[in-house]
């Protein structure tokens, strides 16, 4: 299993297990976003994502539209420098929550 | 610019306002209801201002003016100069009423009435409260206001207004296939960043679909960044250049006027200016008031001219576009919209609920055709007639079902770029990819299971067919090989070829394995095209010299067998040192076929009706030809030899030979893949509806037969293969079968 | 109390053993005539049984394979078991019927026809009436025959539906015949 659901009440932790790009965004995608039927606070880690690409930065921002749009809060807890540097890049860092804590240490 | 491409714009224009004020409308009924909704206060600008820039383009100056009026009065309500209330929700109500009371008596080229323009005051009165203006600035002009302060068009019309920004800006819009091709932006962002320093980036993600319609290898993504650089534009153009024609990019220079970005917003925004010029303020390219200066700008050039038609010249005379890119920016803005249309309407289907709805119209035209024969039977004349008119729905249900499964086949070709660049690579090859025929439609069943074979020969392409560049240029070609995807309909098939320019088959060396592998025999002539067939053999698929030899061999039979099972047929054309072409012809679709229905020996078979050519009367037909009839294995069809295939004898009909003489014997012919024959069946019995029944396992052996098709009469019927038996009429002499 | 309890939990269990072995014992088999022996297959085997009529038959197929029938709109095949036991076609009188069979084969499961001369009752035998197949001098195939059923005072063979209507060997069969 690529993501691990876990459930605590209807708050829920999905850890991405993988690389988040093209060759497994296909497979990504409806894992990510089940949980947002029943989920009322989601929160990733993403600190074991080898890899991430374009599309796996996609795949976030589709998820943060969803939650926005269903009111459901979303949180990165943990982030690998893959992920940290691919969200640098594209300047969301801000928008997973965690710029304060580590968009520092990469911009050095 | 013509003026049908006018035309297609204010008629564009007008219903996208139309449109658009409607959402408007909906959007102040949200905004009532929760009042401090920055997106929805954002929305409601945006389809205003959107309105406006429309307005704008074809010089429209009434809708311009109010438009701009309201725009300030929400621009006050973002920055909370006063809160919505009630009061204000009912005159912005009113103020669209009236913008939509604007735009269809400019949509009709005329002025507007005494009553709109008098409303028009009394609302304009009504917001100025609002913007703390008044209305009647100008009482003098007789026409509508102009409320926008004078000094500002002044210094917009005279002068450029340059922005403070040092660093460059970068507008990128990525191409949807830059992902599928392997291609990652994300790279070009690192690159860019060893140029010097990005001092902000913001990844454009507004196109994302909806969840249902999101394609994970599509790329939706843009971005706007600043970029601090002693380089110079061309360097920085470079860091995209591996996906430059795949993406649009916009480059700024340091300190550029308003004009320069202007274009790119309206470039890269579309009908969105407004939402970009948004974010490049909260990114810093650009301060809040070279924004407005932008905008105004914009709205300004609807302003300074008079009344349409306009388009495309307004942006012309600034320099900023020329008139094809206008004219492709309308098209462009045409395809958007229809895109648009074409996703909300789309619906996503379990593909098992559509398979079921397709066996249950199978089962449907089985019934409808028993009905009919039935009418028939009992010869009452509106029983029949309401029968015919059964049958004619249920042959539209069966069309609209069957093309409800039907996909283009690009999307399965454009896997294949990425494909060919892998392999290629990893070969050290150079080989571009060609596709053609892209917006070829096949069953969707079938494309997915076309995708394994067509991988495979795209392989062996690569592998075996294409050369390394070296012994490319010594043998003359260009370094860089060609594999060709092709697609197109021939007669009721689709037809999909792989064709490469590499080194082809050699035919000597597979006629030898041939031999060798028992084949055929020593002292055989097979033609090019069966030697050809021997590829797909079992017994190629494991030697490796073959490989080597013929540049052929892996897994064909596998690929075969695939084809196979699409009622499919597959050949190969080669020419030594030239290239190979492999040509895989399939059915429309896989459930239900037209087929012209025969009878041989007291059973029934069903041609494919696209296979038949014509139907003859053998004794006619043979006319003085002389000789007795049933011993020829060819008839000459005006000029033409036509090999015969008794079927009465090939299928070894129980009551052969006792009345063969007296039977008067038609000929159906038949062609496939070029080649023709003709089948001698005992009775022509007509076109007929067939759902293609599988036989089974049992039969998986059988030549000459691809299926059963159940009668209306609830009697099975057999689906003649056609293909097989040409190929049995044109390589045996079949006169004598027993 | 106690007492009723505990006899009365007994009795249900010794009930419900006793059909689990009424089950196990009193296995059904559909008995039929074919080449004027009779043969039985297990009840639970056999789909339905339909009268002999209106079979297609398939040009260049062995005669094992008598043809195929329409089922409610699924093409099934009918083997002749008068061929495929001892090569000698069944005739076609008033009697003469079709059973329907579900076979596996492989991964799939599918329906065949049996093509019988008669078919005659559904018999009940006990597994301890059943008897290994002789080595020889049976009137089939050893390999198709599961085993002997004692029926009163004679035995009725049990056919092995695998073995009967394998695809594979029913499949070779018409590749041989095929060639030429």
């Amino acid at each position: 299993m690529s993501i691990n659901t876990n459930w605590q009440g209807r708050r829920c932790t999905l850890q991405v297990e993988q690389e988040m790009s093209i060759y497994t965004a296909a497979t990504l995608q409806t894992p990510l976003l089940e949980p947002l039927a029943t989920s009322r606070d989601l929160t990733l880690d993403l600190s074991l994502v080898s890899d991430m690409d374009t599309s796996g930065v996609q795949l976030l921002l589709l998820l943060h539209r969803e939650c926005i749009r269903r009111q459901v809060p979303l949180r990165v807890s943990a982030m690998s420098a893959a992920v940290h540097e691919a969200l640098h890049l594209y300047g969301l860092l801000g928008w997973f929550g965690v710029a304060e804590t580590l968009a520092g240490g990469s911009r050095a | 610019m013509s003026n049908t491409i006018l035309d297609q714009a204010l008629q564009t224009f007008v219903g996208e306002s139309t449109e658009l004020l409607a959402q408007t409308e909906e959007i102040l009924l949200a905004l009532e209801a929760d009042p401090h909704n920055e997106e929805i206060l954002n929305a409601l600008f945006r389809t205003v201002h959107t309105v406006k820039g429309g307005a704008g383009m074809f010089g429209f100056d009434a809708v311009v003016d109010f438009a701009h009026i309201v725009e300030n009065v929400l621009d006050r309500l973002r920055n909370k100069q006063f809160a919505f209330d009630k009061k204000l929700a009912e005159l912005l109500l009113q103020c669209k009423d009236h913008l939509l009371a604007l735009v269809e008596t400019v949509a009709v080229g005329e002025e507007a009435t005494a009553a709109v323009y008098a409303q028009g005051q009394v609302l304009k009165t009504a917001l100025a409260v609002y913007t703390g203006q008044t209305a009647l600035s100008h009482p003098a002009d007789p026409r509508m206001g102009n409320s926008l302060p004078v000094e500002a068009v002044a210094s917009v019309q005279r002068e450029e207004v340059y922005v403070a920004n040092e660093a460059w800006h970068l507008s990128v819009r990525f191409g949807p296939d830059v992902l599928r091709n392997g291609l990652d932006p994300l790279s070009c962002l690192r690159y860019l960043n060893t140029l010097g320093e990005i001092v902000s980036a913001t990844a454009i993600w507004d196109s994302l679909p909806e969840p249902a319609e999101f394609n994970p290898e599509t790329c939706y993504l843009g971005l706007e960044a600043d970029l601090k650089t002693n380089a110079t534009k061309q360097a920085i153009a470079d860091a995209f250049q591996f996906i430059r024609e795949e993406i649009r990019i916009r480059i700024i220079p340091p300190q550029a006027t308003v004009t320069e970005y202007l274009a790119a917003l309206e470039e890269m925004a579309g009908d969105d200016t407004l939402r970009l010029g948004d974010m490049l303020v909260k990114t810093g390219a650009l301060t809040t008031y070279e924004l407005e200066e932008t905008l105004r700008l914009q709205a300004e050039r609807g302003r300074t001219e008079s009344p349409p038609p306009r388009v495309g010249e307004v942006m012309v005379e600034n320099s900023l576009a020329v008139p094809e890119i206008v004219e492709a920016a309308i098209n462009q803005q045409q395809q958007r919209r229809d895109q648009a249309a074409l996703v909300t309407r789309h619906v996503r289907v379990d593909a098992t609920k559509l398979d079921r709805l397709i066996d249950l119209v199978g089962e449907l035209v089985v019934v409808g055709a028993s009905q009919g024969l039935q009418a028939k039977r009992l010869g009452d004349t509106s029983l029949i007639e309401s029968a015919s008119i059964l049958s004619r729905l249920v042959e539209e249900i069966r069309e609209v079902a069957l093309r409800l499964r039907m996909v283009q086949i690009g999307e399965t070709f454009s896997r294949f770029q990425r494909v060919v660049r892998d392999v290629a690579r990893d070969l050290e090859k150079e080989v571009k990819l060609e596709v053609n025929g892209a917006e070829t439609e096949l069953d969707k069943a079938m494309v997915e299971r076309l995708t394994d074979p067509l991988t495979h020969l795209v392989r062996n392409s690569l592998d075996h067919g294409i050369e390394p560049p070296s012994e490319r240029i010594a043998a003359g070609k260009p370094a860089q090989g060609t594999l060709m995807l092709n697609a197109f309909h021939d007669s009721g098939s689709v037809v999909i070829e792989v064709a490469d320019d590499g080194r082809g088959i050699n035919t000597e060396r597979v006629l030898a394995k041939a031999v060798a592998a028992g084949l055929v025999g020593a002292d055989a002539k097979p033609s090019r095209t069966e030697i050809f067939q021997f590829i797909f053999e079992p017994g190629f698929t494991t030697a490796a010299e073959v490989t080597d030899i013929s540049g052929r061999g892996v897994g064909m039979d596998v690929v075969r067998r695939a084809v196979d099972g699409l009622r499919g047929t597959i050949e190969v054309d080669s020419q030594k040192g030239v290239g190979t072409v492999v040509r895989v012809r399939l059915p429309l679709t896989l459930a239900i076929i037209d087929g012209f229905l025969v009878g041989i020996g007291g059973s029934f078979y069903v041609a494919p009706l696209d296979m038949v050519v014509e139907c003859l009367d053998l004794l006619d037909a043979q006319g003085s030809q002389g000789q007795s009839l049933h011993t020829r294995g060819y008839l000459n069809l005006r000029g033409e030899v036509l090999p015969l295939l008794w079927l009465r004898r090939t299928f070894a009909a129980p009551d052969a030979r006792d009345d063969e003489a007296e039977i008067r014997h038609s000929v159906v012919v038949v062609h496939h893949a070029g080649r023709k024959a003709g089948l001698v069946v005992d009775q022509l019995l007509g076109e007929f509806q067939t759902v293609i029944k599988p036989l089974g396992e049992v039969f998986r052996r059988l030549a000459g037969i691809s299926g059963a098709t159940i009668l209306g009469s609830g009697e099975v019927a057999l689906i003649l293969d056609v293909p097989a038996l040409i190929h049995q009429a044109t390589t045996r002499n079949n006169t004598v079968s027993a | 109390m106690y007492q009723l309890t505990k006899s009365g939990g007994s009795g249900m269990a010794m009930q419900a053993a006793a059909a689990a072995q009424a089950i196990v014992e009193m296995q059904q088999y559909l008995s039929f005539i074919v080449g004027g022996e009779t043969y039985a297959l297990g009840i639970l085997d056999v789909k339905e049984i339909i009268e002999y009529a209106s079979v297609t038959r398939v040009p260049m197929m062995p005669p094992t394979i008598r043809g195929i029938i329409n089922l409610r709109g699924k093409v099934v095949p009918v083997i002749d078991l008068g061929v495929r036991f001892k090569g000698a076609p069944t005739e076609t009188t008033r009697r003469t019927c079709i059973v329907i069979v579900d076979v596996e084969s492989g991964e799939s499961r599918h329906d065949m026809g049996v093509m019988v001369e008669a078919v005659n009752e559904v018999l009940d035998i006990a597994p301890e009436n059943i008897e290994p197949s002789p080595a020889f001098g049976a009137a089939v195939r050893a390999d198709f025959i599961r085993g002997m059923g004692r029926v009163g005072d004679h035995f009725v063979i049990l056919l092995d539906v695998r073995r009967v209507l394998s695809v594979e060997e029913l499949a070779q069969v018409q590749t041989l015949a095929a060639a030429p």
